[in-house]
């Protein structure tokens, strides 16, 4: 199949079961308001060593545990909606990349992430053909409301309708681009770079990114993103952007902790070994 | 000949939950302390990430992280007259092995008992009259109660980062939380969890019935969370493999990722793994342990002096060590005399399932080992037992823990058992069943008990562990029960067809039912009728703790651990603050 080209499977319309009961959106209205407030005076700390308050053995003191739930954040027993059914239409979503949605051509998707998705290392755009269409809107949205700021694309997020975000997002998770790696550089940075994506740190106290972000990193639906082929510089700004907290798509705060503990060089070399492997809609 | 190493203040035979506790808090209070493992370490990383730890074949089919049964295992019968037989596959339940024990791949549901368990015989005496409770029954008081053990499990609790919702704080009823429950000191640490579909659709049938659905407390975390002693722990992320498997993300509370760090950097504390114990070492008095005697991986034997021995083996094995270690009266069910080995006791379990139709989707993929929705009206004395012919009960939960796709295929009865007609039900059925478990007390009785295998011996050469066991009909009565009211609120749950699984008469040692096994070194007040005092100090030996679900007198309807952790707190504070001023019996006889 040559790039560029769409193939919506069945009919025209795409539809796709989010299915978000735990760790997805449903989740996000109750745990979004409530983030774990970090003990006073804690300090980033591996997960398995992070013994720095534990003075002379001594139990830190009973005032630097959260005590009380704050009862409003507090889930509601099955209040949560177990099922989103997430519906776009790629045909219409091409509208939007193509430059004819809401924002006008000013707006068109395609100039920065290409049309099949294929997305641009010169400016580190993110490829996003065949990413999770929910995982997708779910971004578009983040960037309209504020959760994820950006530049650009929080302006062109907030002038689409919802039902241009949704189709957007079915558009570009029904595409295939070719995959072109850039040279991958140092084998043993890359070898140092696979270890924490598939084991994780002990020194650090971080698991291993396969863990979410699937087997190879190949993303799990609906709500992970793959990382396999992606754009190295664009996942080193995120990295950077989730350890500022300046971005907040993620209500339970792992990929904060995670970006964190792991230090800018240990961040450079996961993320080269990411966009060595290739991507699943290629 | 065994190799005399240099003394140390303390030894801790297992290094599970207990092992760890006892290892970290001694350690901070100066002892010098050797923990010695029959297993290898293991932990978070790299041993437990996926997807290397998501092989269900590995792990939860061929029992990756349970007990070796080709070198040690115990010996099985229902009744005195029968010759028991070694247990040569695991079945009924799954002792643990390796650095932190069971406590790697536990569930996570984290429950306190209640006030009147503690007091269970007095209880039901004073209510329903001295004759209420059959005289099969060797049940008892433990010796401590509900108040005095609160400020332990509240300290577990947040060593663990429970989440949960409090339904009785210091006496004042708070809406959503068990309304049965002990009053607590404070809520838990941390919030509930997220509710599944089957927990939803079970909460919205209890309550319209009446009755009092409760997120089930968890020691999967609901957020970040960072314990007493500083150790972080992470949210869970819903994958599903948490019963038999290690958690990869940080977010499931083990020995590894709450308290062993604590005792691993303190200088004081030494851990030694491939260490099996096979003997507590006695003085000539007898009255006194002088160390153990263990055998390393390379078959070498050593003798390891000590001032304190602690059992942390697990209540199976810590049983066996005192038996082989002649420690204690063993238990005879012919005179009733004697303690080690008296009041084995399980827990009674059972099952409903209900059949949704297709458009309902249940999801059970999403889980966790303490995801659940709980109803508790029909556990302990919850409930007016002077009607009915038994004492005890459980709690009912819909648990969605995960749908792994080697065991988890629920079909309706009358599914061929193998074939295409069960390949299609299976298909068919997958995601549109949810599980209503019962968790039944369980009533130590006269009968039941363990002992010395007169006939089989382990790779060590000691005689293995015999159980003897059946369920009591006091047991069995509340179960029937218990599955009715399980039934009930499964036809108000509105799928097509629900389907109930009792517990059979018999007990078998086959199917998976708990690693919930307690009693035969049972805490009391009397040393006539327990092995340990209300420390868990050994009556016969008394620098001699044993800890671990073997000092319950009797189990109730709920998961142990809540209870052994809290346990281990207090007598690990005993030892401290009184036992090591002045060594001696910490309770006069
Ligand atoms: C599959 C599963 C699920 C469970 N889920 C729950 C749950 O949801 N809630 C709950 O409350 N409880 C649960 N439990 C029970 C829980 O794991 C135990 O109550 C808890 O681990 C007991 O702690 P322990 O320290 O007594 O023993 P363990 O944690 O089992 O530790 C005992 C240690 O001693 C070592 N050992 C044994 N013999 C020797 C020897 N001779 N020499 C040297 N070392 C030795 C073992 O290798 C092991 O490491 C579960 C158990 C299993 C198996």
């Amino acid at each position: 199949m040559s790039a560029g080209r769409i193939r919506p499977p069945g009919g025209a319309l795409l539809l796709i079961v989010a299915v978000i009961a735990l760790a997805g959106a449903a989740a996000l209205a109750v745990i979004a308001q409530m983030p774990s407030r970090p003990a006073p005076g804690a300090t980033l700390q591996p997960a398995n060593a992070p013994l720095a308050r534990a003075e002379a053995g001594r139990p830190a003191p009973a005032t630097a545990i959260p005590t009380t739930a704050n009862p409003e954040v507090i889930p509601e027993i099955g209040a949560a909606p177990l099922f989103v059914a997430f519906e776009g239409d790629p045909r219409a979503g091409q509208r939007a990349v193509m430059g004819a949605a809401s924002g006008g051509p000013d707006a068109a998707c395609f100039k920065c992430h290409g049309v099949a998705g294929e997305g641009d290392s010169v400016g580190a755009f993110p490829r996003l053909a065949g990413q999770p269409a929910y995982y997708l809107y779910r971004q578009l949205t983040s960037f309209a409301d504020g959760r994820r700021p950006h530049d650009i694309m929080s302006p062109i997020a907030a002038q689409m309708t919802e039902q241009e975000r949704r189709d957007a997002a079915a558009y570009y998770a029904a595409a295939r681009a070719p995959f072109r790696p850039l040279p991958p550089g140092d084998p043993k940075l890359l070898q140092l770079g696979g270890r924490i994506a598939i084991a994780g740190s002990q020194a650090r106290g971080v698991q291993a990114c396969v863990g979410c972000h699937g087997p190879d990193g190949l993303g799990v639906p609906p709500d992970t993103p793959y990382l396999a082929g992606q754009d190295a510089a664009y996942m080193e700004a995120q990295l950077q952007r989730w350890s500022e907290g300046r971005r907040d798509t993620d209500p339970l705060g792992v990929m904060a902790d995670i970006a964190r503990r792991l230090s800018p060089q240990e961040r450079q070399w996961v993320v080269r070994y990411f966009a060595a492997l290739p991507p699943p809609a290629s | 000949m065994a190799k005399k190493l240099k003394p140390v203040d303390a030894v801790l035979v297992g290094m599970g939950w207990t092992g760890a506790i006892f290892a970290k808090e001694l350690a901070e209070a100066g002892l010098r302390v050797v923990g010695l493992e029959r297993g290898r370490m293991h932990e978070t990383i790299p041993d437990w990430q996926s997807p290397a730890m998501h092989d269900e074949l590995k792990y939860a089919v061929r029992w990756g992280m349970m007990v070796d049964v080709s070198k040690e295992t115990l010996t099985f019968r229902n009744h005195s007259d029968q010759t028991a037989l070694p247990m040569r596959q695991l079945g009924s339940f799954l002792p643990g092995t390796d650095v932190g024990g069971a406590g790697v791949h536990w569930n996570g549901q984290t429950y306190r008992f209640l006030p009147s368990d503690f007091t269970l015989r007095s209880h039901y005496s004073k209510k329903y009259g001295r004759d209420f409770i059959a005289p099969d029954l060797t049940v008892q008081d433990w010796g401590v109660t509900y108040p005095e053990l609160e400020p332990f499990y509240d300290h577990f609790e947040r060593v663990c980062g429970v989440g949960g919702r409090a339904g009785n704080l210091k006496g004042q009823r708070m809406p959503g939380g068990n309304p049965f429950e002990g009053p607590r000191s404070r809520e838990y640490p941390n919030p509930p969890m997220i509710q599944a579909h089957a927990g939803a659709l079970f909460e919205k049938a209890a309550a319209s019935l009446g009755l009092h659905p409760f997120p089930e407390p968890s020691s999967n975390m609901s957020r970040a969370y960072t314990n007493p002693f500083g150790a972080q722990l992470k949210p869970c992320m819903y994958c599903g493999f948490c019963e038999r498997f290690g958690c990869e993300h940080f977010a499931k509370a083990s020995p590894q990722v709450c308290v062993l760090p604590l005792a691993m950097r303190n200088p004081n504390f030494e851990l030694r793994t491939g260490a099996h114990v096979n003997r507590v070492l006695l003085d000539a008095s007898g009255r006194r342990a002088t160390g153990v005697l263990y055998v390393d991986g390379q078959g070498r034997e050593f003798e390891q002096p000590a001032d304190i021995v602690v059992l942390c083996a697990y209540g199976l094995w810590n049983v066996h060590l005192l038996l082989v270690s002649g420690i204690g009266t063993p238990y005879d069910p012919a005179t009733g005399q004697g303690v080690v080995g008296r009041n084995y006791a399980y827990q009674t379990t059972s099952s409903v399932k209900v059949f949704y139709p297709p458009d309902v989707n249940i999801n059970p993929f999403m889980g966790a080992g303490a995801l659940g929705t709980v109803i508790d009206d029909f556990n302990g004395d919850n409930f007016d037992h002077g009607p009915l012919d038994f004492i005890g009960g459980g709690y009912i939960a819909a648990h969605t823990t995960g749908g792994r796709p080697i065991m988890y295929h629920p079909v309706p009865p009358g599914t061929p058992r193998w074939g295409s007609a069960w390949k299609r039900a299976v298909a068919d059925n997958y995601n549109h069943v949810a599980s209503i478990d019962c968790h039944g007390s369980s009533m130590s009785r006269r009968q039941n008990y363990l002992s010395l295998d007169p006939t089989y011996k382990d790779a060590h050469g000691r005689p293995l562990l015999r159980l003897t066991f059946d369920f009591p009909e006091n047991d069995r009565r509340m179960s029937r029960h218990l599955t009715d009211q399980a039934e009930r609120i499964a036809k108000a749950m509105g799928g097509r067809l629900t389907d109930r699984s009792d517990r059979s008469d018999t007990y078998s040692i086959v199917p998976y039912q708990t690693t919930h096994n307690t009693g035969g070194a049972i805490m009391g007040t009397d040393p006539r009728t327990s092995a340990v005092n209300r420390y868990l100090q050994s009556w016969d030996v008394p620098n001699l703790f044993v800890q671990g679900a073997c000092a319950f007198p009797q189990n109730a309807g709920y998961n142990p651990t809540d209870t052994v952790g809290a346990l281990a707190y207090w007598s690990v504070k005993a030892l401290i603050e009184r036992y090591l001023k002045r060594p001696g019996p910490l309770v006069q006889t």
